[in-house]
């Protein structure tokens, strides 16, 4: 019940800032100087056809108005028309939102399990040299920006030792399965095409792991000193004492209540990955929604620009909910409605 | 097994793993054979409807998927293509135009002249793409008979017939079949934009087969092509629209690319050139590069600091700086375009003059007071250099320079008002048209408050001596009211003139042969990265 009243409570304030940030960046969008319209039609184009396009998108009414046209747009499911791509905003977003998605879901499945691992790794074997290498090559993680990873990545095993696909999310000989979950390789594994999943999977490793690194990094850094740091709490000693194995107390007591930092962390992280995909996406081409945010903003695409940040606005909020639900289940102490 | 045994046994693990992922990639890249077609990269999204689309990318699909009525010739001519022929009255304000018979849609429709009315008629109702060349020529368009095309205009444009070459032919009933009911013009609904998003309706060497916004176009060979193919022409092309350096670097390596796109940097370019089997192709695009000068703000209102300002420019330093291997601009007319000057002597690099043409200023003295703000768009890397080089030689001349770079949306919310647009502007002009007429025509009064004249000329006498070369039909009369203008415009000297710009790929010259390698390229947009002008011989690439 209490989680329940929680949920819901959340939800209400998600909708609250959800709404701020949609007047936010609604306003943002139409104070930035520049013709949206112009932009799209050329400097040639005639001025009724500018017009035209102005009169469309009701950029020739008041501030208030266009908000509201915009609004009942949204909550109808309807963002508008990209001006970059001349399709319905919401078209664009169920086509590439999708390989954004499986590229963030891999990630972060890597982040999270990689992160946890090293992490208990490097506390089992705290100040030996596997420590020192995991926290060394932790450090460089942390500091190395995920694009630099994926250069890395696709002169190493793109190029001198070209044994992974680098561009796309299939190979150009292949087609895509039947659209189910926009997910390819869910999608493959539904319809039964073995080589398309294996083609998908392996044009997915490069990105994944090259977008997984940063947060990977910083999950099994913060697992390392939030264990260490349980370790010596009294509980822990006063498990010993009654004479539990040790194995037991490193794995029941010691990682569970260890593991909230990181899954607040990994949370945030997880969110972030939306964001940082973006330059991942174009060192490999791939046809996501983060790349696709970039290139609208760069055209003023006003209607897909806006459609992105409450997409990610949402995501973000709806990663905070998830995240503050694991951190109650893995410490009941922690009150949700507080 | 102890801690050291467990702490092996996941390392091998590890490793066995990671070495068998890639075994098994080798799978892929087995099946990855190298067929005969060509991947190249240039500017994406393009818009496969003729339309919409005028940019460089959407320029290239034009010219590979549909036909127009003429086609544009490496010396600046124009041939008949979907024409048999053409007829000019005299006054030149009729065009009777004869199709060719037999020539089909990718459909197996037979293209005939309703087509040519329906897609007249259709670019000039939606206004967008190169519609702005025919809105104010074109008056009316008929047909007569299913070969005979007939185009009035309102006034005589000599020009004309080489804006015939952005007409692309649409197939009507296909796209008609296609149109959205819920569109804007009335009748024909959205006019089958919707569906030309994705899908063609054209009659050219190539069809489109798969359109994934934001991830590549495919196009095979059309075999009914009414024009054939050499046996070697690619078989189909794949246009995909990544520019990132790393990624093209490793493209072509892995000669999984063929063209590279032109707007690599000439670090990247070097670096492309070293790989075994790629050459670099440079040739002239047609397109003009200069710093525009507005004419209605102090100081650069004075006619004397504008060609202080030229004077003291240092050509040389953009030449070899920024763009090696560019040609010197030195008039408003790309070399490469029909209807240039050759003659012409621009403004070079000279102290002296730079500095006697001060002193007649009324500005003279006192350049503290009136600094020039000099602005480009800050997504263009390149125009810093450009803006440095200006500004460190007008203070040879002790005329302060602030830099002012801005974004793209800014500077074009800028250059639409005249007290708002900056005292210079670093601006790449593109042709319209292969013809001398599209750099002329940018002074008119009418292209003021576009980032096409920053300059703001507003000249009566300009503008007058504009309108009535356009509208002269002999084209060496036309070309000589052209140079007048061009001495007249160099003579107020609105603009500065940098470098005819130079485009420039890295392609696989081992195993493709491209026509603008070996001859003078095309100077319309798109016509340079034309598959039938290519020939591809796979067998020649190594591994």
């Amino acid at each position: 019940m209490r989680t329940i009243k929680f949920l819901l409570k959340r939800l209400a304030l998600s909708l609250i800032v959800l709404f701020g940030l949609s007047v936010m960046i609604f306003i943002l969008g139409r104070v930035v100087p520049g013709d949206p319209a112009r932009m799209s039609l050329g400097a040639n184009a005639p001025q009724e056809t500018v017009d035209r396009m102005r009169q469309q998108m009701h950029l020739d009414e008041p501030l208030v108005v266009q908000y509201g046209y915009w609004f009942s747009g949204i909550i109808q499911g309807d963002f508008g028309k990209s001006l970059y791509t001349k399709r319905p905003v919401i078209v664009d977003l169920t086509e590439f939102f999708p390989a954004t998605l499986e590229l963030v879901i891999f990630s972060g499945l890597l982040m999270g399990l990689g992160g946890l691992i090293l992490g208990i790794i490097s506390t089992k074997f705290n100040n030996t040299w596997v420590d020192n290498i995991i926290r060394i090559v932790s450090y460089l993680g942390v500091v190395t920006p995920s694009f630099v990873f994926a250069i890395i990545f696709l002169l190493i095993f793109g190029y001198l030792w070209p044994i992974f696909p680098t561009m796309g999310r299939l190979s150009q000989y292949l087609s895509f399965p039947p659209n189910h979950t926009g997910l390819l390789l869910i999608d493959s594994l539904i319809a039964g095409e073995w080589e398309t999943f294996w083609n998908g999977f392996s044009h997915i490793i490069l990105p994944a792991i090259a977008l997984a690194l940063g947060g990977m990094s910083q999950e099994a850094r913060i697992t390392r000193s939030s264990m260490l740091d349980n370790m010596s709490k009294d509980y822990i000693l006063s498990h010993r004492a009654y004479g539990i194995p040790e194995k037991k107390i490193f794995y029941k007591y010691l990682l569970k209540p260890s593991l909230i930092p990181t899954v607040t962390v990994f949370g945030l992280d997880f969110a972030v990955l939306f964001g940082n995909a973006f330059l991942v996406e174009m060192v490999f081409n791939w046809p996501g929604l983060s790349r696709y945010g970039i290139n609208v903003m760069l055209q003023k695409d006003l209607n897909a620009i806006s459609a992105v940040i409450i997409l990610l606005g949402a995501i973000f909020v709806l990663m905070n909910i998830v995240t503050d639900l694991v951190v109650s289940f893995l410490d009941p102490r922690i009150q949700l409605a507080d | 097994m102890n801690k050291r045994g467990k702490l092996f046994v996941i390392v091998i693990a590890i490793i066995v793993v990671s070495f068998l992922i890639p075994e098994a990639n080798l799978a892929y890249a087995k099946v990855v054979k190298r067929d005969k077609s060509v991947v190249f990269s240039a500017v994406w999204p393009p818009q496969l409807d003729p339309a919409v689309g005028q940019g460089f990318g959407s320029a290239i699909c034009y010219a590979n998927i549909y036909d127009s009525i003429i086609f544009p010739q490496s010396d600046g001519t124009t041939t008949n293509h979907l024409a048999e022929n053409i007829i000019v009255s005299a006054d030149g304000l009729v065009y009777d135009i004869t199709l060719k018979k037999g020539v089909k849609f990718h459909n197996g429709d037979e293209l005939q002249a309703e087509d040519v009315v329906f897609s007249m008629n259709r670019i000039k109702t939606i206004g967008e793409g190169f519609g702005y060349l025919f809105i104010p020529t074109v008056k009316a368009i008929s047909s007569d008979g299913p070969y005979q095309v007939k185009i009035e205009l309102n006034k005589a444009f000599g020009p004309f017939l080489a804006t015939l070459v952005n007409l692309y032919i649409l197939n009507e009933d296909q796209v008609m079949a296609h149109i959205n009911p819920d569109g804007l013009y009335g009748e024909f609904g959205d006019y089958g934009k919707e569906w030309l998003i994705t899908n063609d309706a054209g009659s050219g060497p190539y069809m489109v087969t798969e359109m994934r916004i934001q991830e590549h176009l495919i196009a095979e060979r059309f075999v009914d092509y009414w024009a054939g193919f050499d046996a070697n022409n690619p078989d189909k092309f794949i246009f995909i629209g990544t520019a990132e350096p790393v990624t093209i670097r490793v493209m072509m390596g892995k000669r999984e690319l063929e063209i590279s796109d032109q707007w690599q940097s000439e670090e990247s370019f070097g670096a492309l050139d070293k790989i075994k089997g790629v050459d670099l192709v440079k040739f002239l695009s047609g397109s003009t590069l200069g710093i525009q000068l507005n004419t209605k703000r102090a100081p650069t209102d004075d006619v004397h600091v504008r060609r202080a300002l030229a004077y003291i420019m240092d050509y040389e330093g953009i030449i070899k700086g920024v763009y090696p291997g560019a040609s010197r601009l030195v008039s408003p007319v790309s070399l490469l375009m029909p209807g240039s000057d050759p003659t012409i002597v621009g403004y070079d690099t000279n102290l002296a003059k730079a500095e006697a043409e001060l002193k007649l200023s009324k500005y003279y003295g006192k350049f503290d007071e009136y600094p020039v703000d000099i602005c480009w768009a800050a997504e263009w890397v390149t125009a810093d250099k450009m803006a440095l080089l200006f500004q460190a030689s007008a203070a040879k001349i002790g005329v302060k320079v602030n830099i002012a770079k801005q974004p793209w949306a800014k500077m074009i919310s800028d250059v639409s008002n005249m007290e708002t647009t900056a005292h210079a502007n670093i601006l790449t002009i593109g042709p319209h048209y292969g013809e001398a007429g599209t750099f002329i025509s940018r002074y008119l009064s009418s292209s003021c408050g576009t980032w096409e004249q920053t300059e703001w000329l507003q000249d009566p006498e300009i503008d007058q001596m504009i309108y009535d070369a356009l509208g002269t039909v002999d084209d060496k009369e036309r070309y000589k009211k052209y140079s007048i203008i061009e001495h007249k415009i160099l003579d107020i000297c609105p603009t500065i003139f940098l470098v005819d710009v130079l485009e420039k790929h890295a392609y696989q010259a081992e195993y493709l042969e491209w026509g603008v390698a070996k001859s003078k390229a095309i100077p319309v947009q798109g016509y340079n990265i034309y598959m039938r002008d290519m020939k591809i011989f796979p067998e020649r690439a190594k591994k």
